[in-house]
């Protein structure tokens, strides 16, 4: 059952008491603060704020901007940058005595591992084997039974993701469970991995080291391993999405909002990004603006040349189980 | 991992988004007389055409059409040769002296002095065309020219000839290509940017939110807004996406050199009218009386009919399809200037102005599908597989010819943990010549035991027979590219379309011919039509011919 997070909403803006309303301290230091533009500024925290604040019901937020570049993989690294810095986690959301036994993720001796169990007290947890974990507690998450049995995954020392969360790395906080910590609830992009690749390789310019941060490679099944998983449009959900939440669902384009994925994760925020050079994005703006007329303008006002919207979306979960016959 | 695609520099996407954000527009609104009293004549004549007029008179009505088209796309003068305005007027005067159609005498002997004098003037735009173009110039020799004119396809090889002719500097590009084209300094387009994209089939409001971007994402920093009479008004609330989005500032200059100011109406100088020269006649009947061959006894299916042009119906399933009977679905046709889609669209997506395709010849296209199928399936499991595969298929069909159907259907349903459904959808469609074997993990094989016909040894039919249906798929999918690229690579019939709402398009000797047509009422009540004839477009008086499928001649 995925939590109701509702509560959250009552937190306030939990964030940066020195900063701007509105903004946020990102994880990795731009190579020129001065030169960003403010578009994308605009873009990476609207990425951010959608992340770690979670408000009952989920919020919707479409986009309507001169191109569709940039924009998707700009949302997905605020967004990680904010649940690096921000993120707080539910208690419903960490494993509790009622889950000893119970299959889990775990980051365990610098590798994510699928193990059991054994022991949840209040700010520690053993997992099979004997492992007793303080630090990295608050990463642990019980498994869906359906989700299939994966090998362990090795964040390697000398690695670039590693490396580059350890330069990124807060004060005082470890890099691996920084990680560890993010992808307990990952920030789920629908879109095209090669473009995605593509313009993280152009954000570079601006935030270096933000390509491997974004770790583009996984899909669905690195979740609790990946703080960002990038989907096809067309990937089919697996009926074990009910049982986990995302932080965040980024939609580039038309086809990623009409998806089957992203209709699977009702829970999570949505922030639908739109070409408005493209027909079918347009099309889509007006469909969805009939379906929810509880439309509002996002605030704080986007920069000239942005449009940004929010709705109030139903939530509805389909999930397709059979396959389609056909005459052939 | 798929190959990483050319994305631009931050600094080109940065340019785009300043260009959005700081977009100069300014509208020229010209005043052509002649021309704004020829469109007023034309939308008489057409008003005088629905009432009932002679196949000649409607000819000439459609070539009137693509003149004026041909005017408002272009600065052409009236009197050049590629117009051929006095062509038109010989061919109305030969008209009005047959004696047809004598009540639009009056009208077309005035559309016909209106043309001799337009003969004799220049274009309007020329001359503002060539003022704004001289503004802007190359920094070096060796940049590309400053500024783009947005031209129809139709359209971009005259106002090339035209702009070299005046010696003028620009790059005419389509509205397609202007998408991803780099930021220049000015772009011109030839009337409101919902010219570029109106037709008889999308509105002129839908045609305006779709062009939008033209002004509130170009790509040159100011925009001009060209527009004379026989152009849309330039409607300001159609260009941003959501309704509280200010449009872009909007400065209008008028001919006389008068006051420049915000605005955004074309007015009565400039368009003359929120409607094309050209639409169909507003008010069809979208109402459907299925003619008595429609309707069957047997396995009727609610159906949603949609009116095409030409008088053609086509009816498809009300609701969605399942798994067991997804039923036929709508293949779509749009177009973006010279990038053609189909697509597979849901009967509730269909409006009124969707193209949708249809395969007349459709025993053509089945039969090179399965002789390619049959080439593939051979050359992924040797040449004796594809008699083996149709041996596998003969199989069941044999069997289910003699055979007490209500008996197979209690064991298959048994047999598939009582999915009566499905079971009664497999005995339905084993004998269509077309169908397979079931797909279903386990449904093969249920089939053989209710049919009495045994186990499967080894495997080797089930397997033989998902051979086929996956060559069958892949076949399909090249086909389907083929289509595409034969309607890529033919560009008639959209004109075909616009005109007349058909179009036919031949895409080979071993494919036949593909007819397009588009849907100009969408019936809102249900009917309930033999399932053979879903997909299939007929004249609304019936279909000609019974469909070959033989779903309701089984028993």
């Amino acid at each position: 059952m995925v939590p109701n997070l509702g509560s959250f909403a009552t937190l306030g803006n939990p964030w940066h008491p020195d900063g701007p309303e509105g903004t946020v301290r990102g994880v990795l230091p731009a190579a020129n603060p001065d030169a960003v533009p403010g578009w994308l500024t605009f873009l990476r925290n609207v990425g951010q704020l959608a992340a770690v604040r979670p408000v009952n019901p989920p919020g919707r937020l479409l986009l309507s901007l001169p191109t569709g570049q940039l924009a998707a993989a700009t949302a997905a690294s605020g967004a990680v940058a904010g649940l690096a810095a921000q993120r707080i986690t539910h208690p419903l959301e960490a494993p509790s005595p009622a889950d000893v036994g119970a299959r889990v993720a775990a980051f365990v001796n610098g590798a994510y591992r699928d193990t059991r169990l054994s022991s949840a007290d209040p700010g520690a947890a053993t997992v099979a084997g004997g492992t007793t974990m303080t630090t990295f507690a608050d990463t642990i998450r019980v498994l869906p039974a359906e989700l299939p049995e994966r090998p362990d995954r090795k964040l390697k020392s000398d690695g670039p993701v590693l490396t580059i969360w350890a330069t990124a790395a807060l004060a005082g906080v470890n890099s691996p469970r920084l990680h560890a910590r993010c992808s307990a609830t990952p920030v789920v992009v629908i879109g095209q991995c090669s473009t995605l690749a593509a313009d993280l390789c152009t954000l570079e310019e601006v935030w270096p080291g933000c390509s491997p941060f974004l770790d583009v490679d996984a899909g669905l099944r690195g979740w609790f391993r990946h703080p960002v998983l990038v989907c096809d449009v067309r990937a089919r959900p697996p009926c074990w999405l009910r049982a986990v939440r995302a932080a965040l669902v980024v939609c580039d384009g038309a086809g990623a909002w009409r998806s089957e994925l992203r209709r699977a994760l009702p829970d999570a925020a949505h922030i639908l990004v739109t070409d408005r050079r493209s027909r079918a994005c347009v099309e889509l703006i007006e469909e969805v603006r009939a379906a929810n007329p509880a439309t509002e303008p996002y605030a704080p006002p986007p920069p000239a040349g942005i449009e940004a919207w929010r709705i109030s979306e139903v939530p509805v979960t389909t999930l397709a189980t059979s396959d389609d016959e056909d005459l052939f | 991992m798929a190959p990483v695609p050319t994305r631009a520099p931050l600094a080109a996407v940065d340019l785009r988004y300043q260009a959005a954000a700081a977009v100069d527009v300014e509208c020229h609104m010209l005043v052509w007389p002649a021309m704004r009293d020829t469109i007023r004549v034309l939308r008489d004549l057409r008003r005088a055409a629905e009432a009932g007029v002679s196949r000649d008179f409607e000819d000439l009505l459609v070539a009137a059409w693509r003149w004026s088209r041909l005017l408002t796309g272009t600065p052409l003068a009236p009197g050049a040769e590629p117009v051929a305005t006095a062509e038109l007027a010989t061919a109305l005067r030969r008209h009005d002296e047959t004696g047809l159609d004598t009540s639009a005498h009056a009208p077309l002997d005035r559309l016909a002095g209106l043309l001799d004098t337009l003969s004799a003037q220049p274009h309007p735009g020329a001359a503002c065309l060539e003022e704004v173009i001289s503004r802007y110039g190359r920094a070096r020799p060796d940049d590309p020219p400053a500024v783009y004119v947005a031209a129809d396809i139709d359209c971009a090889g005259l106002i090339r000839a035209w702009l070299a002719g005046e010696e003028l500097d620009a790059d005419v590009r389509s509205v397609t290509d202007l998408r991803d084209a780099p930021v220049r300094d000015a772009l011109v387009l030839l009337g409101p940017p919902a010219r570029y994209l109106l037709s008889a089939w999308c509105s002129p409001a839908h045609a305006g939110r779709l062009a939008g971007w033209l002004l509130s994402a170009p790509p040159a920093a100011h925009v001009h807004v060209v527009t004379w009479p026989g152009h849309l008004r330039l409607d300001p609330d159609t260009v941003s996406v959501f309704p509280t989005t200010p449009p872009p500032p909007i400065c209008v200059t008028r001919p006389d050199g008068g006051p420049c100011g915000p605005g955004g109406s074309g007015g009565e100088g400039a368009g003359g009218g929120d409607e094309p020269v050209w639409l169909p006649p507003a008010a069809v009947d979208a109402r459907v009386t299925p003619a008595a061959s429609w309707v069957v006894d047997r396995d009727p299916v609610a159906a949603v009919a949609f009116r095409l042009a030409g008088d053609h119906v086509v009816f498809y399933p009300a609701e969605p399809g399942d798994d067991a009977d997804p039923g036929p679905t709508p293949d779509v046709v749009t177009w973006d200037g010279a990038v053609v889609y189909l697509t597979d669209a849901q009967p509730n997506q269909v409006q009124v102005g969707t193209v949708l395709l249809f395969r007349p010849e459709r025993s053509a296209t089945d039969t090179e599908l399965h002789r390619r199928a049959e080439a593939l399936l051979a050359a992924k499991c040797g040449p004796g597989a594809p008699a083996a595969a149709h041996a596998a298929k003969s199989e069941l069909k044999s069997a289910l010819a003699a055979a007490d159907v209500d008996a197979v259907h209690t064991v298959l349903s048994r047999e598939l943990n009582r999915n009566y459904r499905y079971a009664r959808h497999i005995l339905m469609c084993v004998p269509d010549p077309g169908y397979i074997a079931p797909e279903r993990p386990g449904a093969y094989q249920a089939l053989r035991t209710a049919l009495g016909l045994g186990p499967d040894p080894d495997g080797q039919a089930d397997r033989l027979l998902r051979e086929l249906r996956a060559a069958c798929r892949r076949a399909g999918v090249e086909i389907a590219a083929e289509l595409i690229v034969t309607l890529r690579s033919t560009t008639p019939w959209q004109a075909d379309l616009e005109a007349s709402g058909h179009a036919t398009v031949t895409v080979g000797p071993l494919l036949g011919q593909l007819d397009l047509r588009v849907v100009v009422a969408v019936d809102p009540a249900v009917h309930h039509i033999g399932r053979s004839h879903l997909g299939r477009q007929s004249a609304s008086t019936g279909p000609a011919h019974r469909p070959a499928v033989t779903h309701e001649d089984w028993a």
